[in-house]
């Protein structure tokens, strides 16, 4: 039986960033001051950048907006720079690195740069990251009925952790409204769960990571913009199946 | 649209471990007592600090499960397993997917990946089974219990540092007041850590003996370890429920507050709102308190701006220490069993006289009152509140 999860999403704007096919270019994230930028990790950068373009494409006021960030490993190039630290000679950890090791250093840096004193979260959610986003953005535009935007991504692994296989770094952001768009009446969507009908009870517990835990962003992206499919699945292996349909 | 439901979550279990014992009854009996679980820690540290150890071994996890094996998964098994008869009567009563599982983690499986990457160093390899998202990922252990307990709800993990499990909780509650759940196990969990103990540290804001929140003589906090679930329902015979749920930001500083307190001002009054309750009816609050001369400034700023001399205010981080990410949804528990009880701890080492214009208990305090509220506040200027309350019924 489907089950309707939070209120209906209505979709403003989308900002996506991966990098260009062989190159490693930091993206822009304009919306962090120049000395921000210099000390934002490339997690913050990207999702600046993203958040960034759905402000822009929005026109949502950037002080007022909510803000939902999910990712499924987070600051793990600043996590790996203090343990290179921590157990080097001298075990001189720099304060500024140990504060954006956090998981919300993205939301923290950012509300900082937007001037933004509203709610803001960070989640995490293995593979399931970005469903349980969108799950999290429905249910506040739900019960809270305020412009959202969710920013969703994950940095490359470190390879010290990660032998044997890499992927790409990427991040999306998407602008949702409390009201339906009345130019846009196919922007609007609503998330469902189902049960999964190929649950495997071991579905979670597989060692390695095949890809960006985020990957289905770039997929997801490209039907948000231009999909003709009424569905799009968000998960798959668990006992519950998310998807996001148009309404 | 599915209809909004009231905002009251029922509380209707809730465990803890951490540094005052292995189980709720012990660490409340410590509590009441005004007994610390703060001591010089048990490994070796360049600098001089107490900390919130877990006194009692950790069992392994059943071998179905050992490749999820981490200090953080073996608490969230013993807390979930100490939960195990509560949850299998929502999940009969509920089914199966209305029951969500929202949990908190500021280090997740960090304490393996130091030791990971010590060996790495040594030339050795990774440890057989390490697995970036199944040891280090913060959604390890959310697998891990989805797996043991059998929910298939919503499940996540909220990570906002020291602010992570209050906001679970009000996520978790948010979860209920939108019908996507009818009951949802929401809490915190966290490991003592080299690199929170020497990032703290490199702050400049451990403190090299007991903490003493609010006390004129306070210099810094004492970081501890543990954690603590708490099921939510959305009808139940408890008479205590999540009544409202505050969360701004200070969109002021990485690691430091508003020195004002205005961002703790917002959270506390919008979850005042919330509830509908009166600044004069909390009897209880359970502050962030976590001992530094700034963030006890701001935060007694912004209760006394609120509460004024009303209710008692205690931080309890004299006795546990500051769990991170598991602080909010165990000072919850403190809340939720004050209620209970009709009993206030007391702060540990604070002054002889109120100094800071809010109402510093020095004595464990009977009392019978209807509200409590909770406050934790994080790096990135992430502020929550949380209300608590007794429902006629």
């Amino acid at each position: 039986m489907k089950q309707i999860i939070g209120a209906p999403l209505h979709l403003a704007a989308i900002g996506f960033w991966q990098p260009t096919e062989g190159e490693n270019a930091a993206p822009e994230a304009n919306l962090l001051g120049a000395r921000a930028r210099g000390r934002a990790s490339q997690l913050t950068l990207m999702f600046a950048e993203v958040l960034g373009q759905a402000l822009a494409g929005s026109g949502i006021n950037s002080e007022e907006v909510a803000l939902i960030f999910g990712s499924a490993l987070g600051e793990m190039e600043r996590l790996i720079q203090l343990l290179t630290t921590l157990h080097g000679p001298t075990h001189d950890i720099s304060p500024l690195r140990f504060q954006t090791s956090v998981h919300n250093a993205s939301a923290g840096q950012i509300s900082i740069a937007l001037k933004n004193p509203n709610f803001s979260n960070s989640l995490a959610a293995g593979r399931n990251t970005v469903a349980m986003g969108f799950v999290e953005a429905a249910v506040w535009m739900h019960t809270r009925q305020t412009p959202l935007v969710l920013v969703l991504g994950d940095e490359a692994p470190p390879p010290e952790l990660h032998v044997g296989s890499t992927y790409a770094p990427l991040a999306a952001a998407f602008a949702f409204l409390p009201e339906a768009i009345p130019a846009q009446p196919s922007a609007t969507f609503q998330l469902v769960a189902t049960p999964s009908a190929s649950h495997n009870p071991e579905w979670a517990d597989t060692p390695a990571i095949i890809g960006n835990p985020c990957r289905l962003l770039e997929p997801l992206v490209s039907w948000l913009r231009a999909g003709t499919m009424d569905r799009f699945e968000l998960s798959s292996g668990g006992p519950t199946q998310y998807g996001i349909e148009r309404r | 649209m599915p209809p909004l439901h009231p905002a009251l979550a029922f509380c209707t279990d809730y465990r803890l471990c951490n540094a005052l014992g292995p189980d709720r009854e012990q660490i409340l009996r410590r509590l009441s007592l005004g007994q610390t679980g703060l001591h010089a820690p048990s490994f070796e540290l360049p600098f001089g600090t107490y900390v919130g150890e877990l006194s009692t071994e950790l069992a392994p996890l059943p071998l179905p499960f050992a490749g999820y094996e981490s200090r953080l998964a073996r608490i969230g098994y013993a807390l979930a397993a100490a939960m195990e008869s509560s949850i299998h009567a929502a999940l009969r009563r509920w089914g199966k997917r209305r029951v969500a599982l929202v949990l908190a983690t500021s280090t997740g499986g960090l304490s393996e990946t130091e030791c990971s990457h010590l060996g790495l160093g040594t030339g050795l390899p990774l440890p057989p089974g390490y697995g970036l998202l199944r040891t280090h990922g913060l959604g390890a252990t959310l697998e891990l219990l989805q797996q043991v307990l059998g929910t298939a709800g919503p499940a996540f993990v909220i990570s906002t540092a020291c602010s992570s499990s209050a906001k679970a909780l009000a996520s978790a509650q948010r979860l209920i007041q939108s019908g996507v759940a009818d009951a949802v196990i929401a809490g915190g969990l966290d490991t003592l850590c080299q690199t929170t103990l020497f990032g703290f540290q490199a702050l400049g804001i451990l403190s090299t003996e007991r903490c003493k929140p609010f006390a004129t003589a306070r210099n810094g906090i004492n970081i501890g370890e543990g954690g603590a679930l708490i099921l939510l329902e959305r009808e139940a015979d408890s008479e205590i429920a999540l009544l409202g749920c505050g969360e701004s930001s200070d969109a002021y500083h990485l690691s430091a507050p508003d020195p004002e307190g205005h961002g703790a001002e917002r959270a506390m009054r919008q979850a005042l709102q919330q509830a509908q309750v009166s600044p004069h009816q909390v009897g209880y609050v359970n502050a962030h308190g976590t001992g530094t001369p700034q963030n006890d400034a701001a935060e007694a700023l912004a209760l006394a701006r609120v509460f004024g001399m009303g209710p008692s205010v205690v931080s309890t981080k004299s006795y546990t220490g500051h769990l991170l990410g598991a602080a909010g949804a165990t000072e919850a528990a403190f809340c939720i069993a004050a209620l209970e009880q009709g009993q206030i701890p007391a702060n540990l080492g604070a002054d002889s006289e109120d100094s800071l214009g809010i109402r510093l208990g020095r004595e464990t305090l009977q009392r019978d009152f209807k509200f409590a509220l909770t406050n934790s506040f994080a790096f990135g200027g992430s502020n929550v509140s949380l209300l608590f309350g007794k429902v006629a019924r």
